[in-house]
């Protein structure tokens, strides 16, 4: 797989105060990647200092294969920054069409281009009007579409969905994916955890300016084997029906949840229920959610 | 960089601040206009009666005295309407990057392929054609208003005005440059002390020169330095005091005309002035981080 973003020991330091140390990342053609942190943790930092806005003291990045500072790389990405603020006084089209320029869109392919990415953000009906009295959520997609103008390989946004309705949110998931299915890398900043869960392959989280967890969304989530048990009629205790598979974590009398040292495990752990007189009514994998692995990993310093 | 000068020209044209000094420059237009029509019809009473008395010293420089009434009130206009500009230079772009920078506004911009470097030119260019036509204006009607009320007529009109638009870049180019180190608030307060050391060491210049102190003279000339569109203006002040001339005419005009005159290395300098100062906007924006 190709590489659209490769960083090798990134940092920036602001006097004796880190903003982001020593990060290494990389993330493929065609890969969601979710960046995750607490507030102040160095999100916006790493993603400043790929978009040019801010100079790492040391390390070395590539963006589509082509280093860091280099500005024609910019013809090939899209950034919604945070804090969205725009020309309020264009309308929407007109402000497309500033950034079109701005992108080197070429001049004969713009209009078409306004009218395709209006369409992607669904604010055909507000294209004239002025940006000004969009509401907060329209202003968020108007920057959506912004970004997207001249069709980024790469597309960084930085909290896109924090001013959208449910049905907003669920239109930029569906944008965000349909970019994928394009080949499009999508790096994605956000503190909506079931979100990123929804759509990332690979995430990574910052605390204090470095990663401390970094993989697929697969591997990240699989991690330990917990299994949630409703049982009752059990001749002895749960823990003496457990012993040698794993541990019991939680439970009150029938309805207990089982941590076990592999997933093997799981139909021998079904077998020792009905060998010890048990009535098994459930058995169930419990799927280890985005924002447990988040919180573990920020409270404790590693997953 | 023509892109986003387009822009700030539109933007320019839309600001609070060029409403109010439209609002501002009509007012004065219209006072000056008045006052320009009165003093020209007490004058010319004045100066009739004063020749129909031979012998008195008065009266036999009469026309003289009235040409250069006429002058003086030309550079009042002038005076006056510089700082109009040179105000509006400061004021419309006090914010061209650091309240851009403070909103956000500019995070997507710089997310595009465009040079810093082409950003700030780009900014210096649209406000600089807003002050130019502007400016220019401005200029052309004090002329206006004084040949059809006083019926003064200059020669020199397009070097004249093309001076005249020298000031406001001036300004403008110190405080964008301004703008991408310091907060806006901060940049205004700087922008205007400067404007203040200008006005006020283009006058202790003259003051020195009438009274033949040359620490005045000296100060007047370091305060040109710091700031040269008052040197400017005196540039301005003494191509319209040449005529009738000589040193009483330098000295009738007081403090708005130009004892002290410049040079016209001044106008090189000047010039130097404003690329130096976009220069250093550029450097200081193309190394800054935008937090």
């Amino acid at each position: 797989m190709n590489m659209v973003i490769e960083t090798h020991d990134l940092t920036k330091l602001y006097g004796s105060k880190v903003g982001c140390e020593k990060i290494c990342l990389s993330v493929g053609e065609g890969q969601i990647f979710g960046f995750l942190g607490p507030n102040g943790a160095g999100k916006s930092t790493f993603v400043k200092m790929l978009i040019g806005l801010i100079k790492p003291t040391s390390g070395a990045a590539e963006l589509l294969g082509i280093s860091l500072g280099d500005v024609a790389v910019r013809r090939r990405i899209g950034f919604l920054p945070e804090n969205f603020r725009y020309q309020d006084w264009l309308c929407g089209r007109e402000l497309l069409g500033y950034h079109a320029a701005l992108a080197y869109v070429p001049r004969h392919e713009r209009l078409r281009r306004i009218d395709e990415v209006l369409r992607m953000v669904r604010l055909e009906g507000a294209a004239d009007v002025k940006v000004r009295a969009y509401s907060k959520g329209m202003q968020q997609r108007i920057g959506i579409a912004a970004a997207l103008i001249s069709d980024p390989d790469l597309l960084f946004l930085d909290e896109p969905t924090s001013a959208l309705d449910p049905i907003g949110r669920l239109e930029v998931r569906e944008i965000i994916t349909a970019l994928r299915e394009r080949g499009k890398a999508v790096f994605l900043n956000s503190h909506l955890l079931s979100e990123l869960e929804m759509i990332c392959d690979s995430v990574a989280i910052i605390k204090g300016g470095s990663i401390i967890e970094q993989g697929t969304l697969d591997e990240l989530l699989r991690g330990r084997v917990e299994v949630e048990v409703i049982a009752s009629r059990l001749n002895g205790s749960m823990e003496q029906v457990v012993a040698g598979l794993g541990r019991v974590l939680a439970g009150n009398g029938s309805h207990m949840l089982v941590e076990l040292e592999s997933e093997d495990m799981i139909p021998s752990l079904a077998s020792r229920i009905i060998e010890n007189g048990g009535e098994l009514y459930n058995l169930s994998r419990k799927k280890r959610t985005l924002e447990e692995l988040f919180i573990g990993a920020v409270r404790g310093g590693g997953a | 960089m023509l892109t986003i000068a387009n822009l700030t020209f539109k933007e320019a044209l839309r600001k609070k601040i060029l409403v109010a000094a439209l609002i501002l420059t009509v007012l004065f237009l219209a006072l000056y206009g008045v006052g320009l029509y009165y003093a020209t019809g007490s004058m010319q009473e004045s100066a009739s009666s004063a020749q129909g008395a031979p012998g008195d010293a008065f009266g036999a420089n009469a026309q003289t005295m009235v040409d250069m009434t006429k002058r003086l009130l030309v550079l009042l206009g002038i005076y006056f309407a510089s700082k109009i500009v040179s105000l509006l230079a400061i004021f419309s772009s006090v914010g061209a990057v650091s309240s851009e920078v403070e909103n956000g506004m500019l995070h997507a911009i710089l997310a595009k392929p465009v040079r810093r470097r082409d950003i700030i030119l780009g900014k210096f260019l649209g406000f600089a054609g807003m002050l130019t036509v502007y400016s220019a204006l401005l200029f052309l009607i004090v002329l206006v208003l004084n040949y059809y009320i006083a019926g003064t007529g200059l020669s020199d009109v397009p070097a004249l005005t093309a001076l005249f638009i020298i000031q406001p870049l001036v300004f403008l180019a110190v405080t964008i440059a301004g703008s991408t180190t310091l907060s806006t608030l901060a940049n205004g307060i700087a922008a205007f002390t400067l404007y203040i050391l200008g006005s006020v060491g283009g006058m202790v210049e003259q003051i020195g020169a009438m009274i033949n102190n040359t620490a005045l003279v000296n100060t007047g000339i370091v305060s040109s330095l710091i700031m040269p569109a008052d040197a400017i203006y005196r540039m301005i002040a003494a191509i319209l005091s040449k005529s009738p001339g000589g040193a009483f005419d330098a000295m009738f005009f007081g403090p708005f005309g130009a004892v002290s005159a410049p040079s016209n290395a001044m106008i090189v300098y000047s010039v130097l002035y404003i690329f130096a100062f976009a220069g250093i906007a550029v450097a200081a924006f193309s190394r800054k981080d935008i937090g």
